[in-house]
Parts: structure tokens; C-alpha cells; sequence
């Protein structure tokens, strides 16, 4: 077991995360966000779902620091007396949940469709990657907003808050599969024609065996690379939905429902409602970014 | 500058240009020659920088230019070929040359010539080299050739259908050669250049180019002259004639025939160059007007003119006009905004004063018939003529299928006509108030309607658009120039409005913008001029900015909660098998749980007045007496919950509109936070209200908030609409939730009719008191209008939240 460890620690990967300051720096404060979000339920002051326990009267109370803050709400309140703090942890949490279920789910669809084009070939392959090659020409925002526009004309308008979340994450995931598909067809190409993939079509496996079991292991190395980065684009394009109004509702506000809501009061002096969630997402997004280019340069040979 | 003259005479003065060099520096000598070459030069940089060097301040070339993508400017020579060719000719284009000939009346026609044209430049370096080669030999062409050739150029473009002159004309060649290459443009020039230099003395200028020809037409009445104001000085030296490109121009100034003609050079010819002032050695010459007076009156015309100039309003609110059709929402802004295009037969003045509308006057002829006398010589804005028929049609249009105005025209029976201009309006039972609520209902046009397939209005709960939603013609002061539903209303003024305009707009435009911070930032940017409702948190912000000023008065809405007492199961709640909202002690509970205080002061940020009352003071039939709230008390409500059967609360759905009211979403989210502390889980649908409307106004809805102005200013009007039974001709229209009290509607009926003003608040008291103690709807408060607009804008704020476009002042 330790000398797993020594191993571990000793390994290339490990030696360029000890000795790059930045990255060390960017995986406390992602764990710090996650841990925080995840744990949100005990780590927050308030629950800020619990309508019951809001009071009116505490609206708009500036952060603690401020003569007129109070100690309870620490970064303030909102325009309906939630505390901000909490309001931001279960943001977060929510804002995670999304990122990572529909990173997911591109992951999923695009690795399974790169595979299939990759290792078919033929008219699947063409047909799956004209269709990445139209998806790709349009930006990701722009499909993600036609995606949750179908969805809401079809479903009636007192389901939308019920289902608000997986539409999102259906949007943001179909959005992104593109580049998983692109990048594990091509290694798929590279890797059908090794022997061993030979070799295994000779003693008969099926193709689907073939393709999840051998070529599928040996593909995965960039497609983690990829998740990484899309983590943070994911965010950051829930923000922007919600921020749009398009996303999550403000019963259960994620960052950019609660920019959004923010933004009504940004001339008017309560400065805290959208700087703070604001922060809160800058920091999210730049830490995960952080670390996911660290994870490319790490796992590229060439860049050694 | 010139050998020759020093040679000229024996006498012992010393040559005019060198008496001149002794009483003027270089610059001060050549004055007028750099303005000139400064202003060509400078003409011409502005036409190149684009190409040249991408700043676009002025695109297009000499025969058509737009100027910072917004001033179009053709030459009137151009636009006048064109016209001959026959094209079509765009206002845009026509705008363009009226503004040039302009310009030109003003500064001199021919000053095109000497400070913008750029063969100016090679004919006066042709006659500069000519002068020094001491080349004499001249021969002048008539000139009327210049004429004769422009009268060719429009012929030969009626027959080719081209822009004849164009095709040869050096100037634009030159100029369009200097941008894209000179290629053979420079054949032309050089030919213009040579014919000066070796031909005829000044003759392209003077005697072929058909441009000075024409502008010489226009200079005759130019404004801006050249004269030899000091002509008594005058010592004969003859330079003046020498430099002058038409030196014809002089005599009749500087040698008149009789001693008392003017020292004007009245010419059309003269150039304004300038040169002949430069060049004076006795300062006999002077840049002035022909007129004096004349100058002064142009001045005070402008000034005058300024405020009949277009004049663009640009305004905001956080919603849209539904529609165009008056008939089709009886909400506050769309008969608002269609108010600027329909009128009544009766209107209200800036006070809400009844005054003479589409009807001149009116009177009662026995209890139940009105004589109205209508306006003769009102035209809708297609040319027809207002008449009776038109009245007759648009109370049917009212009262019929799809309407949702049925409520201002429920009480009339029949409209009788009496002749084209006079009718008797006949009301079932005797309606005193009949004028005030006839003031919200809009005449429209008759055979327009008919012609264009809007006999009816569109239901607004089946929501499909017809002709008149986005189209209108009415007889009021603006008219519909364009419509983007949800992006932007054009209305322009209309000329032929028979009233006596007080505003100054020629075209307002209308923008919705939902987002708060958006709508305070177009206004704090300049592009729009006024804007409603200011989001009270920037009230104060928008206070302290010089530019802008903030009006806030009480307005006459209520904003109430509302809620589904008919259907036996909510279609929104948690509970099954029967309605909650049937029990007083629900309805009661949720009064008792909000705490109004909380929302006046922290979501109103105190611009809101709590009521108890379904009506706001300043309506006819407010009782001060009966403005009492329930107390606040959570704990109460939480008993009359248990009481009822609903110990732990329910769930119930709830419908408000976000673009509506003042923080109408915020307000329903406190709400809920409020019923949450007695155990109700409200889910609340907050909808922008081109939804919100279809749905609450076909009753899907099992808790709502909705905002209601009377609007005949009467307490009838809330109580016949909101508060009484649903039933026919308009009857409980509003009464969304279906609340019903047989002792109220009694009261209601009862009230229409009623004379004596005691009895009349007698009873309309005891209806308020039997709504209260039912507690059939739950009042919340009245809102304060807060309008937010640029200093210079003067306008009307009407307390119903009507702002008539005519009676914005632009200053």
C-alpha cells in the first residue's frame, strides 16, 4: 500500500502537479468550492429553500462588514431577506450538479457516437460527422437555447419549473457532445488498425465488444482532458441560461439565476446581490479551467 | 505673383499687389484663397478618408453621399437628371437635395464651384499657368453655351432614361478616380486643364460646365454676396478684374450706372470666392448678405421653425401594447397607447375631466335616452369620414363576440341614428353615469374594419391576430407608421387631426423593455426620453442625475390577490374533491398572513399606499371609514387554517404577471414566503403577461394577482366588473375567481341607476362592506406611478397611468 503511494506520488504526473504552484492553488480552491456545494446542507447558515423561514423585513441587508450588515448574513441578503452566503453554496451546488450531469451526458453521447463513426466507418461515419460538422457551425448557446425553447412549447407551462433542470442538462449535453465525438473517432481510426484490435476480430468478438472493451480504454486518455475543460464551459453556459431566464427557476436559484436577479439592483447601491454570486462563479470556472489545462499539458507527451 | 502688372503704366504708385503685400502679411493677403482651398481640400479628405483610410464619415461621392450614416445629401443636379430619366425618385434622395439647394441658397449657388468642386482646382492652376506663360489668346464661348448644354444633358437623360451628364461630367470623374484609380479619368481632366490653359480663359468653368450653369440658377437668390461695399475707394487698378473667374459680375457693383444702385453683386455667376477681396489694395470689397433684414428674419425663421422640426419621442415600458385593437384588452396601457390613435365619443382632460371627444356635446332627454351631437369634418387617417354609422358599429364591435370592452358599452340597449352627425344612445335602465363610462371605449372605422376582416376583435383568450392588431386607423392625433409586436410601435403625428395640437412630436416610438436594469440604462444613456415604471430601487440614482427628473403621484389602481371561489376543485392545489377558497377561514387566513407593512417598505421601498379597500381615494365612492385592513397575524391565520381543515396547510399554484405592475413578480414571491410561514406551499407561475392575460382572463387560474383602475373613476365600475356575479353584457368580467354576493350584484344594478348622490354612497358603501366581510378578494395597495424622463420632456401624468402622447412637449 504505501508503496503504491511512493509510486503514485513518484509518477510523472504527480511530480508536474507538486511543482506547479498554480495548479496546486486551483485544485484547493475546486475541492473547496465542491466540498462546500456538496456539503452545502451544514455548511450553509440558512437553508434558503425553507420559504418559511424567510422574513421580509431582512431584505436588502448589505454584507457583515457594513454598519447596517447584521453578523447573521454574512455576505448580506437579497431582495426577498435570504441570506447570500447560503443562496451561493446551494447555487453552486446546483450550478455543480448541472455542469457535471451534462458533461455526463455529452461525454456519453460523444464518446459512444466517435466510437461508432470511428470504427463503422462508411456512411455512419459520414453521416454522424456531417451532422457534428452542421452542430459544430452553430454556437453552443445558440443550440442550447433551441433545445429548451422545444422543450418548453411542448411540456405545459406549469411543468417547466419540475423539469427545468433536465432540460437544462439535455441543452447543455447535447450541446458539447461534438467535440468528444471528433476527437475519440480519430483515435478510433488510429487504434482499429493496430493488431491487437486485428487480432481480437480474428478470434470473432462482436464489434460492440471490440469497441467497448479494447479500442474504448485506449481512447479515453483526451477525452478526460476534454471533460475537464468542458466542466467549465458547462457552467459557465448554465449561467448564461439562467441568466437569460431560460434556465433554472428563482425558487431554486442557481450563480446565474441569482446574477440575474442581481442585475435589477446593480444602479441601485445593493451592489452584494450579483457581485457575489459572481465571484462565487469566476472562481468556480477559472479553478476547474485551471486544472483542466494543467490535465493537457500533463497527459501530452510532447509538451514534457 | 504676376510680372505683367509691374509692368503696366509709367505711373510712380506702386503696383496693386505690391500695395497690398505693404498693408497685409502673406496670410492676411490670402485669406480667402486658403478658407477656399482648406474647405476643397477638406471636402474632398472627407470623401477619401473612408476609402483610404476606413473612416466612414461621409460615404457615397459628389452626386450622393449619406453623412455619418444618417444625413443623406445629393446633388439637386443629379436628383434632377434623374427625375428626366424618369427613375423613380426615393424621399430619401429628394430629402438629400433639398437640403444641398439648401445650403447653397444660403451660402451662394456657385460656391460649389470655388470651395467644393475639384476641377476648381485644375482650372485655377490652368489660369495661374496661363497667367505666367502670358498666354492671351482667348477665345470665350457664348455664355449661353453652359445652358444650352445643361438643357441638352436633361434632355439626352429623358431619352436614354440615364443620368446623362454624369456619364462625362470631369468632376465626379475626378473625384471618383482619386478613390478607386485614375484609369481614363485623367483624359477628361487633362482635356479641362488644357482648354483653360491654351483655349479660353476660364471658359470650362464659365462657359461649358452645365453644373455652374445650373447653380448659377440657384445662386440668384443666394443669400450669402460678395459686394463693393466701399466702392468710392475704388482707384481703378483693375485687379479685381484681373483674378475674377467672371469678371462680368463686377461692373454692375463696383461701376454702377446710377450712383444709388446697390454694391451687391447680384449675379448668380459670382462665385463667392472671395479672390477680389483678397486682392484689393483699397479694401473695396466685403464677404456680406444681400439682405440685412433678410438674414435676420432667415435666423428668426429658423428658430422659429425649430420646434416644427421632426421631433422624435422615445419611450419605454417594461411591457408591450398587447395589440392595436382598442376593443381587444381592456388593460390600462393598451387603451392607453391605442388612446394615442382611437378616440371616444367622450374623453377626459389632464385632470380626468369628462370633455368633448368624437361628440361635441350631449344631453339627457328622458331617463334612459342620451342625444349625442358628433364632430362633423372628422376624418379616420384612410380619408373616410367620422359619422354615426361608424358609432353604431363600434358599440356592436364593443359589446359583441371576442371584445373584452363589453363592460363600457354592457348598459347601452340600442344606439339610435338620427342623422350623420347626431345619435340617441338608449341605456335598458335609467344610467346616470353614462358619459363617464363611454370615455374607454374607442370609435373605430366602419368600412375599414369591414374591408380588412376585423369586424370582431380578437379574443384574447383564443389569442390569433387579426387586421386591426397590428394595423389601426382611427380619427385620433397620432397615426400607426409600423409595429414589431414586442419590439417597437411607431406612431407618427397626424396633420389633419381636427383638435388644436398641444404637443410638439412628429413621431414617437414605443419600446418595451422588461429588464429593469436595461430600461434604467437606455434612459441614463439618452436613447430613450422616458420611461415607465422607474424600478424603485433607482429612483434616487435616476433623482440625482442633472439630465433627468423622476414624477411620482399616487396612482388610482389597486393591486389585489384573487382567488377561484366557484370550481369545486382547484385546478391548481393539492387538495382534491373540493376548493379551499370556498371556506371564509381559508380566505381569511391568507389576508391575515401578509404582511403588507413588510411589502410597502421593503419591496414597494414606500411608494405604495396599503389598503383595505377595493378602490383607491380619488375614485367617486371611496369611504375613508371603510379602509381598514385586517391585522397582520400569522398565528391567527395559522388557527383559521386549522379551523378550516388544513392544519398543515396545502398546496396551491398561483398566476402573476412580471411585467405588468410595479414588482409584481417580487410581490408574489413575498406572498408565497408569507403563506409558507402558515404552511401553504404556493407554486408561483410568474409570466411575462402576453400569457399571463389569455390565462387568468379565461378563468385558469385558482390564485392570482391582478391590478384594476376604474375606468369611469366611479366605484360602479369596479363593482360591476370585479366584484359582481359573472354574468351577461359585461357583468363580473373581471371577477376572475367568480366571487358571488346576490346582495352586492342587487346593490351594483341598483347603483347604476341611482341620482341622489347620499343614497348613491350609501349604497355603494354597504356593497364595499359585504365584499370586505366576505372577503372575496384580498386587497393588497395602491401603487405609485414613478415616470422617469429627460428634463427637457414635459408631459402629462395622468392618475389612471395614461400618458397621452398629446401632451408631450419636447423642449
Amino acid at each position: 500500500m504505501r508503496e503504491a503511494w511512493l509510486r503514485a506520488w513518484d509518477s510523472d504526473i504527480a511530480y508536474s502537479f507538486r511543482h506547479s504552484p498554480v495548479t496546486v492553488a486551483a485544485a484547493l480552491a475546486t475541492l473547496l468550492c465542491v466540498g462546500a456545494a456538496l456539503f452545502a446542507p451544514w455548511v450553509a447558515p440558512h437553508d434558503p429553500f425553507d420559504l418559511a423561514s424567510l422574513d421580509l423585513l431582512n431584505a436588502f441587508t448589505p454584507p457583515a462588514w457594513d454598519a447596517r450588515g447584521q453578523a447573521s448574513y454574512p455576505l448580506g441578503t437579497d431582495d426577498q431577506g435570504r441570506d447570500m452566503l447560503s443562496t451561493i453554496l446551494y447555487g453552486a451546488r446546483i450550478s455543480l450538479a448541472v455542469g457535471v450531469a451534462s458533461v455526463v451526458f455529452a461525454l456519453v453521447l460523444g464518446v459512444g457516437l466517435g466510437l461508432t463513426a470511428g470504427y463503422a466507418g462508411g456512411r455512419i461515419d459520414a453521416l454522424i460527422m456531417r451532422l457534428a460538422d452542421v452542430q459544430l457551425s452553430f454556437p453552443a448557446i445558440l443550440i442550447a437555447l433551441l433545445i429548451d425553447g422545444l422543450v418548453r412549447v411542448a411540456l405545459p407551462a406549469e411543468r417547466h419549473d419540475d423539469i427545468a433542470v433536465y432540460v437544462l442538462v439535455l441543452a447543455i449535453g447535447v450541446s458539447g457532445w461534438v467535440q468528444y465525438a471528433r476527437t475519440v473517432r480519430g483515435s478510433t481510426l488510429v487504434e482499429k488498425s493496430k493488431e491487437y484490435v486485428q487480432a481480437a476480430r480474428v478470434i470473432g468478438r462482436r464489434p460492440a465488444a471490440i469497441m467497448l472493451q479494447h479500442v474504448l480504454p485506449n481512447v479515453l486518455g483526451p477525452v478526460l482532458v476534454i471533460a475537464t475543460i468542458h466542466l467549465a464551459t458547462a457552467i459557465i453556459t448554465e449561467a448564461t441560461l439562467s441568466f437569460l431566464g431560460v434556465g433554472v427557476p428563482p425558487t431554486t436559484p442557481s450563480l446565474g439565476t441569482l446574477i440575474r436577479v442581481g442585475n435589477d439592483y446593480l444602479f441601485s447601491g445593493e451592489w452584494w446581490i450579483a457581485v457575489f454570486p459572481g465571484i462565487a462563479l469566476v472562481a468556480l470556472v477559472l479553478s476547474v479551467n485551471l486544472l483542466g489545462d494543467w490535465l493537457r499539458d500533463a497527459l501530452n507527451p510532447r509538451l514534457r | 505673383m504676376n510680372g505683367g502688372a509691374m509692368n503696366r503704366g509709367a505711373t510712380n504708385a506702386p503696383a496693386p499687389p505690391a500695395r497690398v503685400a505693404a498693408r497685409r502679411g502673406l496670410f492676411a493677403r490670402n485669406r480667402w484663397l486658403l478658407a477656399r482651398r482648406s474647405v476643397q481640400l477638406g471636402v474632398l479628405a472627407l470623401f477619401l478618408a473612408g476609402p483610404w483610410f476606413g473612416i466612414w464619415w461621409l460615404k457615397g461621392n459628389l452626386a450622393s453621399s449619406l453623412f455619418l450614416d444618417v444625413i443623406g445629401l445629393t446633388d439637386p443636379l443629379v436628383l434632377l437628371q434623374s427625375f428626366a430619366a424618369g427613375h423613380k425618385v426615393a424621399a430619401a434622395a429628394l430629402i438629400g437635395a433639398v437640403t444641398i439647394l439648401l445650403l447653397y441658397v444660403v451660402v451662394g449657388g456657385r460656391a460649389y464651384c470655388s470651395w467644393v468642386c475639384p476641377i476648381n482646382i485644375v482650372t485655377d492652376a490652368a489660369f495661374w499657368l496661363r497667367s505666367r506663360l502670358r498666354i492671351n489668346a482667348s477665345w470665350q464661348p457664348r455664355k449661353s453655351t453652359r445652358v444650352w448644354i445643361l438643357v441638352v444633358a436633361l434632355a439626352v437623360s429623358a431619352l436614354t432614361a440615364t443620368i446623362a451628364w454624369e456619364l462625362v461630367n470631369p468632376i465626379t470623374m475626378l473625384q471618383r478616380g482619386l478613390v478607386f484609380g485614375m484609369g481614363l479619368a485623367w483624359a477628361p481632366v487633362l482635356a479641362v486643364f488644357l482648354f483653360d490653359l491654351a483655349v479660353s480663359r476660364r471658359g470650362w468653368c464659365s462657359t461649358i460646365c452645365p453644373v455652374g450653369a445650373f447653380y448659377a440658377t440657384v445662386g440668384k437668390a443666394s443669400l450669402l454676396r460678395v459686394g463693393a461695399v466701399k466702392r468710392t475707394a475704388c482707384t481703378d487698378c483693375g485687379e479685381c478684374f484681373r483674378v475674377c473667374p467672371e469678371p462680368h459680375v463686377i461692373t454692375p457693383a463696383l461701376k454702377p450706372r446710377r450712383a444709388d444702385a446697390s454694391p451687391v453683386i447680384a449675379s448668380g455667376d459670382c462665385t463667392n470666392c472671395g479672390r477680389c477681396i483678397d486682392v484689393c489694395p483699397d479694401d473695396v470689397f466685403r464677404m456680406g448678405t444681400r439682405f440685412a433684414k433678410l438674414a435676420v428674419l432667415l435666423v428668426v425663421a429658423c428658430v422659429v421653425a425649430a420646434p416644427v422640426q421632426a421631433k422624435t419621442f422615445v419611450y419605454a415600458n417594461q411591457g408591450d401594447t398587447l395589440s392595436m385593437d382598442p376593443h381587444m384588452l381592456n388593460e390600462s396601457l393598451l387603451l392607453n397607447f391605442t388612446g394615442n390613435v382611437y378616440e371616444s365619443l367622450v374623453g377626459r382632460g389632464r385632470k380626468l375631466e369628462l370633455e368633448p371627444e368624437l361628440a361635441t356635446d350631449w344631453k339627457r332627454t328622458s331617463p334612459t335616452v342620451w342625444r349625442f351631437n358628433l364632430r362633423k369634418g372628422v376624418k379616420f387617417h384612410d380619408g373616410t369620414p367620422f359619422t354615426a354609422d361608424d358609432v353604431i358599429f363600434s358599440w356592436q364591435r364593443a359589446r359583441g363576440e371576442g371584445s373584452d370592452m363589453k363592460t363600457y358599452v354592457g348598459q347601452i340597449k340600442e344606439i339610435r341614428k338620427i342623422e350623420a352627425h347626431a345619435l340617441d344612445i338608449v341605456t335598458g335602465e335609467p344610467f346616470p353615469i353614462l358619459p363617464d363610462v363611454l370615455t374607454l371605449w374607442r370609435i373605430v372605422s366602419k368600412s375599414w374594419c369591414e374591408k380588412n376582416n376585423a369586424v370582431r376583435p380578437v379574443d384574447v383568450r383564443k389569442g390569433t391576430e387579426n387586421h386591426a392588431s397590428n394595423h389601426a386607423n382611427g380619427t385620433g392625433p397620432f397615426m400607426l407608421k409600423s409595429r414589431q409586436p414586442g419590439v417597437r410601435t411607431v406612431l407618427v403625428a397626424n396633420p389633419g387631426w381636427w383638435g388644436k395640437p398641444e404637443h410638439n412630436v412628429t413621431e414617437a416610438q414605443f419600446l418595451p423593455i422588461a429588464n429593469e436594469a436595461t430600461r434604467v440604462a437606455a434612459l441614463l444613456s439618452g436613447e430613450i426620453d422616458m420611461m415607465e415604471p422607474v424600478p424603485l430601487q433607482d429612483v434616487q440614482r435616476l433623482r440625482n442625475d442633472a439630465r433627468l427628473k423622476v414624477m411620482q403621484s399616487p396612482e388610482l389602481r389597486t393591486i389585489f390577490l384573487g382567488m377561484d371561489q366557484q370550481r369545486d376543485e382547484l385546478i391548481y392545489s393539492s387538495v382534491k374533491d373540493r376548493n379551499p377558497f370556498k371556506d371564509r377561514r381559508v380566505r381569511q387566513a391568507f389576508y391575515r398572513a401578509i404582511d403588507i407593512q413588510a411589502i410597502r417598505s421593503r419591496i414597494m421601498r414606500g411608494a405604495a399606499t396599503p389598503t383595505g379597500l377595493m378602490i383607491a381615494p380619488g375614485i367617486n365612492g371611496f369611504d375613508p371609514a371603510l379602509n381598514q385592513r385586517l391585522p397582520y397575524s400569522p398565528e391567527a391565520a395559522k388557527k383559521l387554517l386549522a379551523e378550516a381543515g388544513y392544519p398543515n396547510g396545502f398546496e396551491v399554484g398561483m398566476n402573476c404577471p412580471n411585467d405588468r405592475y410595479v414588482n409584481d413578480a417580487e410581490i408574489c414571491q413575498a406572498v408565497a414566503v408569507m403563506l409558507a410561514r402558515i404552511g401553504v406551499k404556493v407554486n408561483l407561475m410568474a409570466e411575462t403577461k402576453a400569457t399571463f392575460f389569455p390565462k387568468v382572463l379565461s378563468r385558469e387560474t385558482s390564485f392570482y394577482l391582478l391590478g384594476w383602475t376604474p375606468g369611469t373613476y366611479d366605484s360602479h365600475n369596479p363593482l360591476f366588473s370585479v366584484l359582481s356575479t359573472p354574468g351577461e353584457g359585461g357583468q363580473g368580467q373581471f371577477n376572475l375567481g367568480a366571487y358571488s354576493n346576490a346582495r352586492v350584484d342587487e346593490l351594483t344594478r341598483a347603483i347604476g341607476s341611482a341620482t341622489d348622490p347620499v343614497k348613491r354612497q350609501a349604497m355603494i358603501s354597504e356593497a364595499f362592506k359585504l365584499h370586505a366581510e366576505d372577503i372575496g378578494h384580498l386587497p393588497l395597495h395602491q401603487q405609485m406611478l414613478t415616470w422617469g424622463m429627460k428634463k427637457n420632456i414635459e408631459l402629462t401624468q395622468r392618475a389612471d397611468n395614461f400618458n397621452y402622447l398629446k401632451w408631450v412637449v419636447i423642449r
